[in-house]
């Protein structure tokens, strides 16, 4: 019974994400609010990229151009629900109890809302073939490899947080009108995006090596946007 | 609610293209396998016989084993079971069934059709329906077991399930699956992922007859479920002459009474431990028997003129199981409803038949050639059937001898009427004088190369010949028996009719005789006809065909063929259709006027109210529902693989645990807040 | 409702209400009662009518035990021996398992 092997990648994938929503999100009423306007705004992304995908018949089999309208389509709506979110702020920290957190410090907003955009990818990505792990086969039978879900897993996680770090930083660069940062949102995202195109060929390392490996580096990069620093970083270890 | 859904599906590739089409992922996970068929269950008063899996079917690792140490083998030295062998069925013996029985690494069976010669390939028992019969004709102690050969797993339960493939491409997808990922290194199977087979039929009815029927009908039930249905189809009758005079000017029908009649009988069932039949010795040779008797006493008797005695050929179905379908012919019998139902027993368009009324009884059993030998079993000797077998001995072709056996009663329908009327004359006809010289009796190996059949292939020691021989002595000897006359002229040609039937039922459905009475299967089927009885409800396409071929054979032509034809069945003592002249001329019809109508075969202990099963008078027998019944292959991960799967899923758990909590206790070192300025707010 | 923003005198007689209510064969109005009222009867410092709201939580307490002994007894005995009773178990069956 492969009941096993779909709890291991449901918890690799998802587990993280179950997480930073129990710790950080679950605790706020306004906070789950976001998060699922968040992941609304996604599905309508998601809804338009299909029209789309459905009225351009011709391009219909050429994964390519589905996924590079997807991922401009994905990063508008981040856009739409940023200027919500900023008009929306004053009258969300009248709903809060936790008033300070949330003015003084915006990026739990970008936070909250880019960690929505990616649970909601994430389970719309994996669901499916979670589903059909659950045995009692696995793949390879006809083609294809056994770490198909495990590979599928590892890049559903890193796309949950790449969305979080995305949302983060997006939301600063709109703040600062920083047109760089924005293109740089953008372009990784569609990097990462086509770089799952590899995936047909069978060569889940190629794929998944990058994709960590930028999803780390952008981690980083949000974590500086947030206000973290080194120093900090380490401070943190000593403070009792 | 399903577009939308599909429409998902194919979003989902489309932004995350894990795959190269818009297929599920379980369509590249499983090959199905879709031409197999499988054992299912079936209950009596007291059991439940066949098989059953588990509601989510049952799983195991392929293993193709091509001799009988391959099973040993695995069973012996396997690590990675459960098992689900894939046998030869030529191996399907009862010593298999108990060591599979036995061993805990098996999950489940799986047999192949291979061609190997056999000895011996029975799985009813070795006294077929011993119970509903006339006591001490069969004994399993002395050389008198009907059905020597016979293993009776027909009846028994097991407990896990078994399918049957016999398609070439699905035994080498198998065979392919297995070599390409298990037939290596045994002593690593566990570490390695295994070609595995999953077996779905789950069965709904359980325990036995009266807790099914039961459960069924339960009001009270929130979800009601038919667990069972009753076994059962239809008999087929005609007779003769007509059973009834018609009044053209007056309209009336008026029966014809205190007639007499020779009953000639056969039976239409076989069954075998899948869903799946052959039957060519039992019961294609007795019934094919029967119809040519029926054709070629119709021609030496075209009309009655007045005899004292008519011919009822009847043929019983479901008699496999109990013989359930003379149990109700003689059940309706007694309570005057043969052969139509009457409100009070009284006759109204035809006589009513009553046991007492049968002057003999003939019964064509197994008929195939062997060695040229006919049996006449005698149970009862008395001067009706001793001198009935005079007459046939007189009028054997040279061909065949004739042996007349006293005392003797093989299984057979008679035995539902001896048991009740001893002192009935009866004749079983069959080519065997103790036991079956079929080794085949009741399985998928009793076919036409089992009765030595030929298509177009009639030669002085054929099949065709041989049925035509015994088919021309016995209407001989009704002619004389009914007229009292020696029949002079010379011997009919049946041969060719003969083989045209035997191509109909084991080869070719859509034969020039099933087209010929105008209700030839729609569909081209190119399988034989299943003789399996079937359940209520639910006629078999075959069982109405052989109706109307005996209608056909012993009807009149009463005029052009038209529409009208079928409409003069206002007159309810005949049937009226539009049929063939004959197999040769297939597109010259005319309007046949036949006295011919099916009865029910369902047990009378279905039908009665509040009957005890425990009594076991009647057939009990009932065959489980099903959801599906399907089967497929699949890779089973190894466990090396699942459990690192779950290690890193845990380690990613307990990892972003931690370094979440983390991150959030120590925010406020971690992130350094720029102070934005609150936007006004306007009150 | 919350408990915290209601006076003593409302809180016994909720309390009493959901003891009441749990004679009409409703054991988990009794389980309720007894969890909700666990802190008022027990944890808070004492006041008027704490007495009186303890009796009645050990009261449902104690209701509720009763009925979910009986309950568990019966479903395990049941499910144990469904198939021996044959027919008066299928009749009492609201939905009787496939196959079984």
């Amino acid at each position: 019974m492969t009941v096993v092997e779909f709890l291991g990648c449901m918890f690799l994938a998802f587990g993280p994400p179950f997480f930073m929503f129990i710790l950080t999100i679950a605790h706020d009423p306004v906070r789950i609010i976001i998060l699922i306007a968040a992941a609304f705004f996604w599905l309508l992304s998601l809804l338009i990229s299909s029209f789309w995908w459905f009225i351009v018949y011709p391009l219909r089999n050429d994964l390519v151009f589905g996924v590079i309208f997807s991922v401009i389509f994905q990063e508008f709506f981040r856009g739409v629900i940023y200027s919500i979110l900023r008009r929306a702020q004053i009258g969300l920290t009248k709903l809060t109890d936790d008033t300070t957190t949330l003015i003084e410090n915006k990026h739990i907003l970008a936070y909250v809302s880019g960690l929505g955009f990616g649970i909601i990818s994430g389970a719309f990505s994996l669901i499916n073939v979670l589903a059909d792990s659950v045995g009692p086969g696995t793949m390879g039978l006809k083609s294809g490899t056994e770490m198909f879900f495990i590979s599928s897993s590892t890049i559903t996680l890193c796309f949950i947080l790449l969305h979080t770090f995305w949302g983060v930083i997006f939301f600063d660069a709109m703040d600062k009108k920083n047109t760089l940062v924005i293109t740089a949102v953008v372009v990784s995202h569609l990097l990462v995006s086509c770089l799952t195109l590899l995936n047909r060929y069978q060569v889940y390392y190629y794929t998944i090596v990058p994709i960590a490996i930028i999803c780390a580096l952008t981690g980083l990069f949000a974590f500086k946007t947030a206000g973290g620093s080194y120093k900090g970083f380490k401070s943190s270890f000593v403070y009792r | 609610m399903l577009l939308v859904k599909y429409g998902l599906i194919l979003l989902i590739f489309k932004l995350f293209p894990l795959c190269c089409n818009g297929d599920r992922i379980k369509h590249r996970m499983y090959i199905d396998i879709n031409a197999s068929t499988s054992c299912f269950r079936r209950l009596n008063a007291t059991h439940q016989v066949g098989c059953s899996s588990k509601r989510a079917g049952a799983t195991g690792v392929a293993h193709f084993c091509e001799v009988e140490n391959d099973l040993t083998f695995i069973l012996k030295n396997g690590n990675a079971g459960p098992y689900i062998p894939i046998l030869p069925v030529s191996l399907w013996s009862k010593k298999i069934l108990q060591t599979l029985e036995k061993s805990s690494k098996v999950s489940g069976l799986l047999l192949y059709m291979n061609n190997e010669t056999l000895v011996s390939f029975s799985h009813d028992l070795q006294c077929p329906n011993e119970n509903y019969g006339v006591e001490n004709t069969c004994s399993k102690t002395d050389d008198l077991k009907w059905n020597s050969g016979g293993t009776g797993i027909l009846f028994e339960n097991i407990r896990f399930p078994v399918f049957y493939i016999d398609k070439h491409d699905d035994i080498k997808t198998v065979r392919d699956c297995f070599n390409k990922f298990n037939n290596y290194s045994y002593d690593t199977q566990r570490d390695r992922s295994l070609c595995s087979v999953q077996l779905n039929s789950f069965m709904f009815g359980a325990k036995n007859t009266p807790t099914c029927i039961r459960r069924s009908n339960i009001a009270t039930n929130l979800n009601p479920v038919r667990v069972c249905d009753p076994l059962g189809d239809k008999n087929v009758w005609a007779s003769l002459f007509p059973l009834a005079t018609y009044d053209e000017k007056t309209d009336k029908i008026k029966p014809i009474l205190g007639q007499k009649y020779i009953v000639v009988a056969a039976r239409t069932d076989t069954a075998s431990f899948f869903d799946r039949t052959s039957g060519a010795d039992s019961p294609i040779t007795g019934l094919v028997t029967l119809l040519a008797v029926a054709k070629l006493l119709k021609q030496m008797l075209p009309k009655n003129e007045n005899y004292n005695t008519n011919v009822l050929f009847i043929l019983f179905n479901g008699e496999t199981f109990d013989y359930i379908g003379s149990q109700r012919v003689l059940y309706d019998m007694q309570n005057g409803n043969f052969p139509i139902e009457t409100q009070n027993g009284t006759a109204e368009i035809f006589p009513v038949i009553k046991p007492s009324d049968i002057s003999l009884f003939i019964e064509l059993s197994q008929l195939s050639r062997g060695d040229g030998r006919v049996f006449a079993h005698l149970y009862k000797v008395d001067s009706k059937n001793t001198n009935f077998t005079e007459r046939l001995r007189t009028n054997m072709a040279a061909s065949i001898s004739l042996q007349k056996s006293e005392g003797t009663l093989p299984p057979s329908s008679v035995q539902t009427f001896l048991k009740k009327y001893e002192n009935l004359s009866t004749i079983i006809l069959t080519n065997h004088l103790r036991a079956f010289s079929n080794k085949f009796y009741n399985s998928i190996f009793d076919n036409s190369t089992n009765i030595n059949y030929e298509y177009l292939n009639i030669g002085p020691s054929s099949i065709q010949q041989h049925l035509s021989d015994v088919a021309n002595t016995i209407s001989k000897s009704i002619f004389e028996e009914i007229t009292g006359q020696t029949y002079t002229a010379q011997n009919q040609k049946v041969s060719e009719l003969v083989d045209e039937l035997l191509h109909c039922y084991l080869e070719n459905p859509n034969c020039k005789i099933f087209q010929a009475v105008g209700k030839q299967p729609q569909q081209q089927q190119n399988r034989p006809f299943n003789l399996y009885v079937g359940v209520d409800g639910n006629t078999n396409k075959a069982t109405t065909l052989l109706g109307f071929v005996l209608g056909w054979f012993v009807g009149d032509i009463v005029g052009e063929s038209n529409e009208n034809c079928t409409n003069i069945s206002k007159n309810y003592a005949f049937r009226f259709y539009n049929m063939s002249v004959s197999m040769n001329d297939l597109n010259n019809t005319m309007c046949f006027r036949m006295v011919m109508n099916f009865t029910e075969a369902v047990s009378p202990a279905f039908i009665i109210k509040d009957y005890d099963w425990s009594s076991n008078l009647y057939s009990s027998w009932s065959e489980s529902t099903w959801g599906e019944i399907n089967m497929r292959l699949f890779l089973k991960p190894s466990t090396s693989h699942e459990s690192m799967t779950m290690a890193v899923g845990c380690l990613s758990l307990l990892f972003s645990s931690i370094l979440v909590y983390f991150i959030k206790s120590r925010s406020h070192i971690l992130f350094t807040p720029e102070s934005i300025q609150p936007s006004p707010v306007d009150c | 409702m919350d408990l915290n923003k209601m006076n003593n005198d409302k809180k016994l007689n909720l309390c009493k209400f959901y003891f009441t209510a749990g004679f009409a064969l409703l054991p988990l109005v009794w389980a309720i009662n007894a969890i909700w009222f666990f802190k008022e009867a027990f944890r808070k410092p004492e006041y008027e009518e704490q007495k009186q709201i303890r009796t009645y939580v050990i009261y449902s307490a104690i209701g509720a035990g009763i009925w979910a002994v009986i309950l568990i007894t019966w479903i395990v005995i049941f499910q144990l021996s469904r198939e021996e009773w044959g027919e008066f178990a299928d009749r009492i069956s609201f939905i009787i398992p496939l196959g079984d």
